[in-house]
């Protein structure tokens, strides 16, 4: 059981990064932005009317993206807790950002469909607003997706290549550094540190990517090679579990193989 | 030469004794990442420049490049002494190496203090991140450099730590050397930032 | 001892005095577009060169692996070939 859980909450990363693409990509669009900081209030809100439908749906698929996230981080997290000892505090760090990070990434969500909730009724700078305070939320908050990184790093490397090699300790510091670049966004309304920009969206949203990528690949490879546990509880009466008894046999099997009565 | 033929002498090459790696893998894909990143730093700066040349070179014009070469200077020293601290410390001198790491760490923080001078001026002279994108590129840049400096002190104090140790470890000195090399990659980056928002006309 | 203190002090004397060079160059200002677009050129040429002596003498990066070495030196080269060339082209 712990297997089978281990496993699907490593395979949730390369899942966050499908659905999320679905939704950013195909649907909502918000990938490239189809509105830029720089457009104007009327041209915010005919976006939000005309794709109001469709923006609301990929939305839902980023939401859903960005929400199995923290199942994804915590077994990351649980496979490093073992050699951590018992104050586990990195273990702790990254589970705690890990949901304040998805929590923050998955309230940009919830702005931009309040924003295409009632199509033609929002002003055009209260749509503007949406767009600019959902982008905040996504992209202007990396500072939990650091310090999780950070910290997951740091376990990597306290664990001394026990659980994950150390090289993918760098990975994680990498990435924790390159999510500054979003730092810009709300600085700026052209450019490459844009919310639209190539530095900002484009290489934080890559080197996100890459580094779920890795991470499942090697978590995957953990679990495959023996590191989940069975559960034996010692007080657990002895005995075969009920819920493996027979409840239901149907009258139609058949007792010995068929043969051909020929 | 069939590709597997060239991995395999890259593979017998690696064995020779004579080769060693500085600090460990994982540092160099973080150092080497961290420079692709750079790379596109800079192609996205030299691309956009010549969009704009006069602007561009407007903005430089108001940059103090006397303050931006004494950057520079500060971090080759500081570079320097982070090689000469490391030969002291593999030479069991760790008196001396600790003086050469606190050299390196002053050069650090000379850079940290020059910079925020420079930010100060410019301030004052009202170039902000979005005034141009002259100065969203330098102030971004700068920016992200400064933060990769701070931590590369940081990194520097825990060396000067270790540096004092009566007895250092096989992972002692690998973190040693991890320390340095990114303390020269902070360097190295810096010097093309220098060539092209300082410098590059 | 004294030949690794005589190398790196050449190499950080080479890496001072360019810089001092680059220094002296960049706050002269010439008007002419060719001379521009060359010193240009010449800037991010001599910058890639304190970083290539960076990476084999301080970074120590003479006897380290083939692969590393390759990486390092593609970007060595690489980058500065790409700068310069979208800068000729687009100047």
């Amino acid at each position: 059981m712990n297997r089978r859980a281990q496993i699907i909450a490593a395979w949730c990363g390369p899942a966050i990064c499908v659905i999320f693409s679905i939704g950013a990509l195909g649907l909502a669009r918000f990938i490239p932005p189809e509105i830029s900081p720089t457009a104007s209030a009327a041209h915010a809100q005919s976006i939000m009317i005309h794709g109001s439908g469709r923006i609301r749906v990929g939305l839902t698929f980023m939401l859903i993206g960005m929400s199995i996230m923290p199942a994804w981080g915590t077994v990351v997290a649980a496979q490093l807790r073992g050699s951590e000892g018992r104050f586990g505090v990195l273990s702790y760090i990254q589970i705690a950002s890990i949901g304040v990070g998805s929590a923050l990434a998955c309230a940009g969500c919830v702005v931009w469909a309040a924003g295409a909730y009632r199509p033609g009724q929002l002003s055009p700078e209260f749509s503007r607003y949406a767009v600019d305070l959902g982008w905040h939320f996504f992209l202007w908050a990396w500072e939990p997706f650091s310090v999780w990184a950070i910290a997951m790093g740091m376990a990597i490397l306290g664990s001394g290549n026990t659980v994950y090699p150390r090289w993918s300790a760098y990975v994680c510091f990498w990435t924790a550094f390159l999510f500054s670049a979003a730092t810009g966004l709300t600085f700026l309304k052209e450019g490459v540190f844009a919310y639209n920009g190539l530095l900002t969206l484009w290489m934080v949203m890559s080197v996100f990517f890459v580094w779920i990528i890795v991470t499942s690949y090697l978590t995957i490879r953990n679990v495959q090679g023996g590191r989940f546990h069975t559960f034996h509880d010692p007080d657990a009466p002895a005995g075969p579990n009920p819920d493996d008894e027979v409840a239901v046999r149907s009258r139609d099997l058949p007792v010995a193989p068929l043969t051909n009565a020929g | 030469m069939a590709v597997t033929d060239i991995l395999a002498r890259l593979r017998a090459a690696d064995q020779d004794p004579a080769v060693r790696l500085p600090g460990e893998v994982g540092i160099w894909i973080f150092i080497l990442g961290d420079m692709a990143v750079f790379g596109l730093f800079f192609t996205v700066f030299v691309y956009e420049r010549d969009d704009h040349p006069d602007l561009f070179e407007a903005s430089r014009d108001t940059l103090n490049i006397t303050l931006g070469t004494l950057n520079t200077l500060l971090l080759l020293t500081g570079s320097l002494f982070v090689v000469r601290g490391l030969n002291a410390v593999k030479d069991g001198r760790s008196r001396v190496a600790r003086r050469w790491l606190a050299g390196a760490i002053v050069t650090g923080l000379a850079f940290a203090v020059d910079k925020v001078v420079e930010y100060a001026d410019q301030a004052q002279a009202g170039h902000g991140i979005s005034t141009n994108h002259f100065y969203m590129y330098f102030y971004m840049y700068t920016a992200i450099h400064l933060t990769h400096l701070a931590i590369g002190v940081c990194a520097l104090i825990y060396m000067r730590g270790l540096a004092g140790r009566p007895e250092l470890t096989v992972r002692h000195v690998r973190n040693l050397e991890n320390g340095a090399s990114y303390w020269h990659m902070v360097d190295l980056l810096w010097i093309v930032l220098f060539a092209l928002l300082y410098l590059m006309g | 001892m004294s030949a690794r203190w005589d190398r790196l002090t050449a190499v950080w004397g080479t890496l001072m005095a360019a810089t001092l060079a680059s220094w002296a160059i960049g706050t002269q200002h010439g008007h002419d577009h060719d001379v521009r677009r060359l010193a240009t050129v010449g800037v991010i040429i001599v910058a890639f060169a304190k970083v290539h002596l960076v990476g084999r003498h301080f970074m120590d990066l003479r006897g380290a692996p083939v692969l590393l070495k390759i990486a390092f030196t593609g970007w060595v080269v690489g980058v500065p070939a790409t700068l310069v060339t979208i800068h000729l082209l687009r100047s």
